[in-house]
């Protein structure tokens, strides 16, 4: 009996090797072709931005001046005397694409949108080494985002009407770090460290000529005059400033006059324990 | 076993573990041999030596199979140049292009319009923008009549005549409805560029501009959320209905008109919270942040206005509503409540 037991296991076990041998494999089609209708502009409808789809002029390497979304394809290296891309036009998207724009210590200004423009958004990138603005944004509703700013011969960001800059980092450049010229800008989430490497006076992290902004919830360090300016001459009022912390700048971390709307100021203490609970605070060590 | 002439006869041995024979058999079995032995020059089997070699045959014959077909099994590991036989038919190595963009681009082909919008939604899906989308007078651009609709714009924008309709309309019924990312402006100077009676509905990253109203929510819940709205001739954002939460959003030079009734933000339902949101510059004869009257329960905290006053905010006791805090004398922030509103 175990013998028989023996031998009718050993021929399953023979079964299955046969089965497990099958070298061709099913030859059925598994299903009728699908159709593969979507073109290669569908697949990425956004329009590159290079020497073919944005020529340049004698101002910038490349030009757009049609409406529409636009994204890198690669680095970008400045060219003597010019800037890096222009926005000549309303209702522009540029995604950089995590792609830097690259000054290479000769092209003017990294990233320039013309004054006369309206609703533009510029996110996701590198800006560095232009001799002189990273980002020129004299739009009406331009929206800066998610860039990163550095190194630059002016300002890292000059802003103009109700612009928006929110979680860049701005650091290392010749001038301010965020330069806002016009009223109405929210200035939120930022990093803005070792700007005005110029060490021009008055300039600052921030620098404020303009009225009626927000600026909250930015991190300052090592700017060289003051972290956040309000320039007091101009005779502004109502700004907005909450929520910030500056390093480095000592007692003129923050300079702004009694019309503006300016959390209490915490310092360091003895403790190093914050005692203050008022949520709107602003830091300075 | 088998006897040669001339070989030594001998009782068969029992490999170990193997039962003997009663003495019976035994005595009878070394009888045989010994008559055997006396008498017989031929092949002579003893009877019990039969059973026991019968027995010990088969016993080595399934271990022959056996080892015959572990053998097989072991062949395949043996084989030096692997194995020949391919692992299975031949499979997909590339992806589709509509692997590669699984969405659906809104377009004449795949989201046709009608006499009433240039693009039409009606199914479930992933859809987005490959291209700029310029209205046509008397249309809305997009409208979705379905549920479970997500819109990218792409980055791209909409921009419709004033004659036109919507830019975008979501009608009463439909529920889970995304739209964002893109840029839409100047649908109808009394219309709205996102009009929306379905519910459930998220709209983010928008820039809404010059229509009559940037986006209008009527449906029931939703969230809108890091838009822009500007230069809107009546409101900027409009909630028709409850359960919205408005965050993060900027609104400057709204209510452009510059009606005694208009709002960078209306709010005409209960049960919504607005926060975080940054107003400047609307039209200085209506409001910045305001609720219509017999509205309950809303949520208003950490805002900020600007350029309505004394009416930047307008609300009543039925809300829920963080504490004004205005410009001082100092310019210093004396109140430590964390939901305070801003208004200057």
């Amino acid at each position: 009996m175990k013998i028989a037991i023996s031998i009718l296991i050993s021929l399953a076990g023979l079964a299955f090797q046969i089965q497990s041998v099958d070298a061709q494999g099913s030859l059925t089609p598994p299903a009728a072709p699908g159709p593969a209708m979507l073109t290669l502009s569908q697949v990425e409808p956004r329009t590159p931005v290079d020497a073919i789809h944005t020529p340049g002029n004698g101002t910038v390497e490349f030009a757009i001046t049609n409406s529409g979304s636009y994204f890198l394809t690669t680095n970008l290296f400045g060219v003597s005397g010019k800037g890096g891309v222009g926005i000549y036009t309303n209702d522009v998207t540029l995604d950089l694409n995590g792609y830097s724009l690259l000054g290479a210590s000769v092209g003017s200004a990294g990233v320039t949108v013309f004054s006369g423009t309206t609703n533009i958004i510029v996110r996701n990138g590198l800006i560095s080494g232009w001799t002189g603005l990273g980002v020129n944004c004299l739009a009406y509703n331009g929206i800066l985002q998610n860039l990163s700013i550095t190194g630059n011969g002016g300002s890292g960001v000059l802003l103009q009407n109700l612009c928006q800059v929110k979680n860049c980092t701005s650091s290392g450049n010749q001038d301010n770090g965020i330069q806002i010229n016009a009223n109405g800008c929210l200035i939120s989430g930022n990093l803005c460290n070792q700007n005005n490497q110029g060490n021009i006076i008055d300039d600052a992290g921030i620098w404020v000529g303009a009225a009626n902004t927000r600026i909250e919830n930015n991190h300052l360090t090592g700017n060289t005059s003051y972290g956040i300016y309000i320039d007091v001459d101009l005779g502004l009022t109502n700004n907005m400033i909450v929520g910030n912390s500056v390093q480095g700048d000592g007692a003129n971390d923050y300079f702004y006059s009694t019309a503006q709307i300016v959390g209490p100021i915490m310092t360091n203490n003895a403790t190093g324990i914050i005692t203050n609970s008022n949520p709107w605070a602003n830091f300075q060590f | 076993m088998k006897i040669l002439p001339g070989h030594k006869l001998s009782a068969p041995r029992l490999r170990p573990g193997v039962r003997r024979q009663t003495e019976r058999d035994a005595a009878f079995e070394r009888r045989m041999l010994s008559k055997m032995r006396s008498h017989v020059r031929c092949h002579l089997i003893s009877e019990s030596g039969v059973a026991a070699t019968a027995l010990q045959e088969l016993r080595e014959f399934g271990r022959f199979i056996a080892a015959l077909l572990l053998l097989g099994f072991a062949i395949p590991a043996l084989r030096a140049q692997g194995n020949l036989a391919p692992p299975g038919p031949p499979g997909a190595t590339m992806l589709t292009l509509s692997q590669v963009q699984p969405r659906i681009p809104v377009d004449a082909v795949h989201t046709p319009g009608n006499s009433a919008t240039e693009f039409l939604i009606t199914a479930p899906g992933s859809y987005y923008l490959t291209t700029n989308i310029i209205g046509v007078s008397s249309e809305s651009g997009i409208e979705i009549e379905a549920n479970d609709v997500t819109l990218d714009l792409n980055g791209f924008s909409m921009t419709g005549p004033p004659t036109a309709n919507f830019g975008i309309l979501v009608f009463s019924g439909y529920t889970n409805t995304v739209i964002r990312n893109g840029i839409i402006n100047g649908w109808n100077s009394i219309n709205e560029d996102i009009f929306s009676e379905g519910n459930d509905i998220t709209i983010e990253d928008i820039s809404v501009s010059g229509a009559g109203t940037g986006i209008a929510c009527l449906g029931v819940g939703g969230v809108i959320r890091g838009c822009t709205a500007s230069l809107n001739g009546e409101y900027g954002i409009y909630l028709g209905g409850p359960g919205y939460l408005v965050y993060g959003n900027t609104c400057f030079g709204d209510n452009a008109i510059d009606e005694a009734n208009g709002a960078a933000i209306l709010i005409n339902g209960s049960n919504n919270r607005i926060e975080n949101n940054f107003v400047t510059g609307s039209g200085p004869a209506g409001y910045g942040i305001a609720i219509n009257t017999g509205i309950t329960n809303s949520v208003i905290v950490r805002n900020s206005v600007q350029g309505n006053w004394p009416n930047d905010f307008l609300f009543n006791s039925q809300q829920l509503t963080g504490p004004l805090i205005t410009n001082t004398v100092s310019g210093m922030i004396t109140n430590s409540n964390p939901w305070a509103n801003f208004a200057f």
